[in-house]
Order: C-alpha cells, then sequence, then structure tokens
C-alpha cells in the first residue's frame, strides 16, 4: 500500500499522500497511509469510528504535524507548509461558520485573504450562492439558518477560493436522514462538476457508495483496502472489509469448515446471487433446503434468515417480494439454489480487529 | 410542557421576597432622596465631584484589567491550553475573595512594610492595582469562557481558508471575543465603580472616595440619611444603565457562540506556546501574587527573621483594647450569619429558579439579578430606612447577605434546572408523581451538585461581605470584615499585624466553602455545578 497507483495522465495527481503516519504518544493513530485523488475524482475515506479517518483529513489540511510521511498537492510539496498556505479546502463536520459574519462574508473569506478585488469577489460569491440555492440568504446570520443551508454554506465557503483539493469531513453526519440522501446526489454532482480533488470521510457506506468514485477503507490508523467503489464491493479484501461493507454470509472458524467446499479460509456466499425456490419444487436447481427463522423488511426489499440445517450455518437472503417462490413466513421451509460463482474464497484478516465493523448495509 | 402551578406559586412566593428585600428598601431610598434637601445635596459641586471622580476611576482600572486579562483570555480562544483547568482554578480565586481581603493584599505589596518596598498607600496608583488584582481574573474567566467553547475551531476554519495566524486572530478572533469583552467590561466597571472595601482599606482619604464610600460616610459621619439617600439614587442610575447594556452584550453572546463538536489541538509553534504562557502566566501573577503575599506576611512579617504566629496568639485571646472585636466573636458571628445567610438564600434560590425554569417566568430571571446591581451599602442603607426595627435585630444582617448572594444561587440552579429534561418530569406525572413530589424524588436530587455548587458561593459571600456588614453593624454582631476594618483604624505595627492575620483567616475560610461546594458537587452525579451569569 505504500505507492499510490500512477495517475493514468501524466500530470501528478491532485492530491497525493504518501506514508503517513501520526502518533499520540505510543499510540498509533494513522499508520503508513498513502492515497492518490485526480482531479475531477472524489474519494471516500471509509472506517468505523476510531479508525483515524479525521486525523487523516486534519494531516492533509495542514492542522496538525505529521510524524512521517509526504502531503502533495497538485504536485508541489506542502507537507512543511501551515494550513493556510497549502491550498486545502476543509468542509468541518459542524460546518464552523463564522457566526460574526453573515452567509456572504463567510462564502467570501478566504477571497478576501486571497487578495482578490471586491469586484471580483463580489461576482465569485453571487455565483457560488446562485449555484446552492442560496441567493435570497446572503444578509442571513449564520445562527439563523437551517441544517441544509449551513452545510451548503460551509461547502460554498470551501469552494470559494478555488482549492486544488477538498477535504469534507462528515459533511451531511448532522442532517437527518431524508436530508441527507437528497444532499448525498447534489453533493456528488457538485464535487464533479468542480474542477478539484475530493476527499470525502464518512463512516456511511451508502453515503460514500453515492458520493466517491473510489474508495479508502481505514481501520486501527492503516489501509484495508483501496480501489473504485465497484471493485471493492466486488471484490473485499478480507473478511473484516466484507463484514464492514455489509455482507452478512461471511463463514470463519467452525461455520466455514462445515460448509461443502474445499479450503479453511474465510468463505463468503454473495446473497445477492442466491435463488430461493419452493422446497417440494421437483424440477429446477438442486441445493440444500432452508427454514425461514425471521424475516424483515427493510428499506429496499425483504431480508430472510434461513437455518440451513445441512450445513450447519445461519445464512441471509435479500431480495424483493417478487422473487419468493412461495408466501414465506418465520417457520416455512424453501430450497436455497446456489451458483458456483456465488462462492468467493477471501484471504483471512491483516490482523484480528477487536470490535465489530459498526456499518450495516 | 404547561408551567406546573407549584412553580408559578414558587416564583410568585420569590416574587414577593423581592419586593420586600429590593422593592421596599428602594421605594424607602427614593421617598428619603425626593426630599427636597435631597435634590439640594445633588446640585453641590462636591457631589459631582465624587461621581466624577468614581467614574474616571472605574473606568481607568477597567481598561487596566481588560489590558491585563485579555492576552490571557485570547490565549484561550487560539488554542487548547494546556493544563486549562488550573489556570480556570488560579483566576477564580478574585470571585471567592473578600473586597477587605483584596484590599489587604494588595497592602501586603504596597503597603507599609509591604513586600515591595514602595508605601502606595492614598494614591491613584493603589486603586488601580487593587482593582486590576480584583477584576483580571473576570475578564480571563468571562472572556476566556466564551472564547474557549468556539474559537479554536473557526480559528481552524479561518486557517483551511488560507489565513495566516495574525490575520485570523484579527479577522476571527477579535471579533469573536468583543461581545464577551464588552459583557466583562462592564461587569467590571459596575464592580469598581460601587468599589468599597478596596477604597476604605487602601485609599481612606476624601479626594479617593467612591459614591459608595460617600454613602457610607454620610450615614456613619455626618448622620445624614437624606444626602446618603441622594446619593445612592444617583449611584444606582449610573449602575442600572451599565447593567442594561451588560444584559444587551449577554444577549448577543449568547446567541453568537455555540458550542463546538471537537476540542481544538494546543498551539502549534514554539512562538505560540511561548506567547500562550507569557499571557496567561502575566495574568495569573497579578492575580496571585497579592494573596500569595497576604498569606507570607500573615505567616512571617515583614522585618521578622522567623515565621511568626504572634498575631494568630493575641487574637486567640479575648481582646483587651476597647472597640476591637476579638476573633471569637467575630468568628461565631460570621458563621452563623452565613449559615443562616446561606439557608435563607437557598430557599429564596430554588424558588425563584424553580418558577424562572418551570413556569416560564423569565421577567423574573431579570429581576433576581438586582441585589448584584444594588451595592450592597445601598442594600444596607434602604433595609435601615425601610424597617427601622428589624435593622436592630440580629436577623437584619443575614437577611441582607441572602439576598447579596441570591444571584449566585439563581444564576446555578436556573441553567441546571432547564438541562434537565421536561421529559422527566411528565415521566413522573405519568407515573403518578403530584408536582411537589417530582420536585422531592426528581427534580431536586438531580440538583444536588448546583446547590452544593450555590451553597459554597452563598456561604462566600455572607464570610466576606462588607459594606452591609459595616453599615448595619453593633457592637456585638461584628464579622470577621467588620473586625479586621476596626484594626486597621488603630495605630500600631501590631494592629496592621492582627489584621493581616484576619484577612488571611477570611481568605481560607472561603475559598474552602467554595472549594468544599464544588468538590461534593462533584462527586454528585447530575445536573449543574457551575454559575452562569
Amino acid at each position: 500500500m505504500r505507492h499510490p497507483e500512477a495517475n493514468a495522465s501524466d500530470a501528478p495527481p491532485a492530491l497525493q499522500v504518501d506514508s503517513l503516519t501520526r502518533r499520540y504518544g505510543a499510540l498509533t493513530v494513522l499508520h503508513d497511509v498513502g492515497m492518490a485523488v485526480a482531479a475531477g475524482t472524489v474519494t471516500a475515506v471509509l472506517g468505523p469510528s476510531g479508525s483515524g479517518k479525521s486525523t487523516l483529513l486534519r494531516l492533509v489540511a495542514g492542522l496538525e504535524p505529521r510524524d512521517a510521511g509526504r502531503v502533495r498537492v497538485a504536485g508541489r510539496d506542502v507537507t512543511a507548509l501551515p494550513a493556510h498556505r497549502r491550498g486545502v479546502g476543509l468542509v468541518f463536520q459542524d460546518h464552523a461558520l463564522f457566526p460574526h459574519l453573515d452567509v456572504r462574508a463567510n462564502v467570501a473569506f478566504g477571497l478576501v485573504e486571497a487578495g482578490w478585488s471586491q469586484s471580483q469577489i463580489v461576482a465569485r460569491v453571487d455565483a457560488l450562492l446562485d449555484d446552492l440555492g442560496l441567493a435570497a440568504l446572503g444578509e442571513r446570520r449564520v445562527d439563523a439558518l437551517s441544517g441544509g443551508e449551513r452545510q451548503r454554506v460551509a461547502l460554498a465557503r470551501a469552494l470559494a477560493p478555488r482549492p486544488h483539493v477538498l477535504l469534507l469531513d462528515e459533511p451531511l453526519a448532522s442532517l437527518d436522514r431524508a436530508l441527507r440522501e437528497r444532499l448525498a446526489d447534489d453533493l456528488a454532482e457538485r464535487l464533479r462538476q468542480a474542477d478539484l480533488a475530493s476527499v470525502l470521510v464518512t463512516h456511511d457506506l451508502d453515503e460514500a457508495g453515492t458520493v466517491a468514485d473510489d474508495l479508502v477503507l481505514l481501520d486501527g490508523g492503516v489501509v484495508k483496502q483501496r480501489g473504485s467503489v465497484a471493485a471493492i464491493v466486488d471484490a473485499p479484501a478480507d473478511a473484516w472489509v466484507a463484514r464492514f461493507l455489509g455482507h452478512p454470509n461471511v463463514f470463519e472458524g467452525a461455520e466455514r469448515t462445515r460448509l461443502p467446499r474445499p479450503g479453511s479460509g474465510p468463505l463468503w456466499l454473495r446473497d445477492e446471487l442466491i435463488t430461493l425456490v419452493a422446497a417440494d419444487a421437483v424440477a429446477g436447481p438442486s441445493g440444500p433446503d432452508a427454514e425461514i427463522t425471521r424475516l424483515r423488511h427493510q428499506r429496499g426489499g425483504m431480508r430472510l434468515d434461513l437455518w440451513v440445517a445441512a450445513w450447519g450455518v445461519r445464512v441471509v437472503w435479500r431480495g424483493a417480494v417478487r422473487d419468493l417462490p412461495v408466501q414465506a413466513g418465520p417457520g416455512d421451509r424453501v430450497r436455497l439454489a446456489v451458483p458456483e460463482r456465488a462462492w468467493r474464497d477471501l484471504p483471512a484478516a491483516l490482523r484480528p480487529t477487536a470490535h465489530a465493523p459498526e456499518v450495516a448495509a | 410542557m404547561p408551567p406546573s402551578p407549584l412553580a408559578r406559586l414558587a416564583g410568585a412566593g420569590a416574587l414577593v421576597a423581592l419586593a420586600l428585600g429590593i422593592g421596599v428598601p428602594w421605594w424607602a431610598l427614593l421617598s428619603e432622596a425626593t426630599d427636597p434637601q435631597g435634590w439640594r445635596v445633588l446640585l453641590e459641586p462636591r457631589v459631582w465631584e465624587r461621581l466624577g471622580w468614581t467614574l474616571w476611576q472605574a473606568t481607568a482600572s477597567t481598561l487596566l484589567a481588560l489590558a491585563l486579562g485579555l492576552p490571557a483570555a485570547l490565549a484561550f480562544g487560539l488554542a487548547r491550553v494546556p493544563g486549562a483547568r488550573w489556570w480556570r482554578a488560579a483566576f477564580t480565586v478574585p470571585f471567592v475573595m473578600p473586597s477587605v481581603v483584596a484590599g489587604l493584599a494588595v497592602l501586603a505589596w504596597f503597603g507599609p512594610r509591604g513586600l515591595s518596598g514602595l508605601d502606595l498607600r492614598d494614591s491613584l496608583a493603589i486603586v488601580l492595582i487593587a482593582h486590576a488584582v480584583y477584576n483580571v481574573g473576570v475578564v480571563v474567566r468571562v472572556v476566556g469562557g466564551a472564547l474557549e467553547a468556539l474559537a479554536p475551531r473557526l480559528h481552524e476554519a479561518a486557517a483551511v481558508l488560507g489565513s495566516p495566524p495574525w490575520r485570523r486572530t484579527l479577522r476571527v478572533t477579535l471579533p469573536l471575543a468583543a461581545p464577551a469583552a464588552l459583557s466583562a467590561a462592564t461587569l467590571v466597571f459596575l464592580f469598581c465603580f460601587t468599589s468599597f472595601g478596596v477604597i476604605l482599606v487602601l485609599a481612606p482619604s476624601p479626594a479617593f472616595a467612591t459614591l459608595e464610600v460617600e454613602i457610607y460616610r454620610a450615614v456613619a459621619r455626618r448622620a445624614d440619611v437624606t444626602e446618603a439617600a441622594a446619593l445612592a439614587t444617583l449611584q444606582l442610575l449610573v449602575v442600572m444603565a451599565a447593567t442594561v447594556l451588560y444584559t444587551r452584550a449577554q444577549q448577543r453572546l449568547a446567541a453568537r457562540l455555540p458550542r463546538a463538536a471537537t476540542p481544538a489541538p494546543p498551539a502549534r509553534t514554539p512562538l505560540g506556546r511561548l506567547a500562550v504562557l507569557a499571557a496567561l502566566s502575566l495574568a495569573a501573577a497579578v492575580t496571585l501574587l497579592p494573596p500569595a503575599a497576604l498569606l507570607l506576611q500573615a505567616l512571617w512579617p515583614a522585618g521578622s527573621s522567623a515565621p511568626d504566629l504572634s498575631a494568630f496568639v493575641r487574637l486567640a485571646r479575648p481582646s483587651e483594647v476597647i472597640g476591637l472585636t476579638d476573633l471569637r466573636t467575630a468568628l461565631v458571628n460570621s458563621l452563623w450569619v452565613a449559615a443562616a445567610a446561606t439557608g435563607i438564600a437557598l430557599t429564596f434560590g430554588a424558588a425563584a429558579a424553580y418558577g424562572i425554569a418551570r413556569a416560564g417566568m423569565r421577567w423574573l430571571d431579570a429581576l433576581t439579578l438586582l441585589p448584584l446591581a444594588t451595592s450592597a451599602v445601598t442594600l444596607g442603607l434602604g433595609v435601615l430606612l425601610a424597617y427601622p426595627s428589624l435593622a436592630a435585630a440580629p436577623l437584619a444582617l443575614p437577611l441582607a447577605h441572602a439576598l447579596l448572594a441570591s444571584p449566585f444561587v439563581v444564576r446555578s440552579l436556573v441553567p441546571a434546572w432547564r438541562a434537565l429534561e421536561a421529559g422527566q418530569a411528565q415521566a413522573a406525572a405519568s407515573l403518578g408523581a403530584s408536582p411537589w413530589r417530582t420536585l422531592r424524588r426528581v427534580e431536586l436530587p438531580q440538583l444536588a451538585p448546583a446547590l452544593l455548587t450555590a451553597t459554597g458561593f452563598a456561604a462566600a459571600v455572607s464570610l466576606g461581605e462588607f459594606g452591609a456588614a459595616l453599615i448595619l453593624r453593633r457592637p456585638e454582631t461584628a464579622t470577621l470584615p467588620v473586625a479586621l476594618f476596626e484594626r486597621l483604624g488603630r495605630p500600631g505595627v501590631a494592629r496592621f499585624e492582627e489584621a493581616l492575620a484576619i484577612a488571611a483567616l477570611l481568605l481560607v475560610l472561603t475559598g474552602l466553602v467554595v472549594l468544599l461546594g464544588e468538590v461534593l458537587a462533584r462527586r454528585r452525579r447530575g445536573s449543574g455545578g457551575g454559575v452562569e451569569f
């Protein structure tokens, strides 16, 4: 993981981080973290709380000293520069709007620092406020704004001085769920339109999947996996990652040995590839019978807990009602049709993870 | 939640108590002052000269306290201060230091036989020094406390927007500090404008008398109650104007500074760390060196070659000098007055806070601050005028002290009470508890920390109170501050050393009660623990 993959074009990536390490006394909160983000793309840093993701942002922004490693912005080494000379924007989790300034003055703050002329500032601020639907709020006090409005002002303020890199620290975490989902789409679009490299810290896979092109998975200050969202969801690097991404059927240890598959490493059964058929079906694919032990309705479909007696494990199936072969309820029996490609061997976790992943799908 | 009838009743009771305790004395003062004789007094140039001096020394003292305190307060706003708890504790000392003790502490430096070698008694300098000692901590606590919550985070936000350190101090930290600084300045101005104990101890000559001192002298020396009432009215007008300003600043402050989600990091550069340390050390030195000198001089008087406790030994014996209250009598008086005053203040404060927090009596909130705006001497005078027969009774002083201490009790209880979820009272009601039972079983147990903190503060206010104690004094009810003052008026090194010893005792005593309240409060789980103005 030491060296990020080279950028496709000859231009250096807008943000390149190499071997970044940060210790608090004896505790290493970040260890040898590297990543590269090209202009016009969004990378999500995903991890459970305490994994070091916010520290990573603060180090890149220059708000905290690093113990080792380099940070390059548009090819320029900024490691030794203080925060105000890095050309890196940051959207804080609590937005950190200036309460003594109105919306306009908040957005204009960085432009004044950059020495823009008054007319340039007015034009830029007007354009941003228009673009973000804040035009009517320019003279509003920031403590009179709603959560969603505050978030957009914070974004406008960070975008205004046209930074090469924009860092976002859980920008949607303080909003309620409905607003969060709506703004995530909106944010994804805006970040891609602005020609900058964005790094979004989040603990929410849905948010990362909506906004980001690439993922960096952090756990205990170490990069677990990097790559495109699709690639990681499709091929988790190890059992921890698979569970963290919300895959329910990851088998290890005693459970693993009971499964009718060769090998002893962690095994992942992709729930979305399992087909359910009626238990008494004469024709059709063969597979083990299972008893439905629990049925839950979730966003986007149903989730069945299935006890597969033949394997001695519990398997989770997720899908739509129309995919159920029969009117199913707890206690009913179904048959599992499991294609060969639904099984995936996983490398063992690099090191044991003490805490259970927090993120459910 | 609908206002509770019981809370309304409690609020109404508190209102009646306020009317009797503050309203009636004020009415008596005003009627006395509007006597034609009173109007005539206000036209005398002597009175305007006093008003002029009082305003000028208060303004100069405020500017000095701001100059010495603001750098330290800004340090709290720029970065996380290592050991912030201890610095905060240091700056709390003046809040619990009685005014006469502050006066003696400055004398221990700049008095006859002071550690500095300079005798500055009866000068503008010593008045300003004493007011700075007394108020730098106020500036640091008020401004630093307001900035500490959010400003470091906004400082970072400015940094990532390309703002270098000096620019963001100018564009972010200072504007954020402005309302708090105005608030602190008004508070300091009020303290200095009504300064009494410090002036009587340090600058007794007529040229340095504030209005408050003049009021006392009109009563005590000239027995001219009409003049005193007229002066008190004049003083109140200025105090009211400043209080309105303070309340305004306070409202703006409350609206502006939400709490930050995460703490800020400490200063990064060596220069930054050095600046933070220098600013804090300066303010702490101004605040702590005089009380330290006082304790040192009390145990080891200047000129003696070894620690000398003879002053304490003399004090322990019955006083052989006519007119001097001996320590035992003064201590017993102080303790029972403080106990009675604290009990009354807690009862009144709890009733008022209950009404404010649970019956939405916002205006009562503002009214409970009135005793703070009414200076101690004025209150004593008002009680004397309004209740001539009560003024001679032993309970007069505890009642006056209870009124003076009550704002601290209310300001400790109201935020704690508001922080309790309203849902708890509703849950208790749904489980069959009457409002009274809810108060007893749900609310009061959780308010224990706030009550303990308030107890410590109220007891400290009473123990150290000087103005009302002096004006309502009778020979047999002199408290410790009065006993101290009696000795200052007598010639001789021995008397001065006794005064130092009493001051040291008082300092330790008030410090202990506040500390005890805080420690007990911290060991209880619940809501509150801290006085918020």
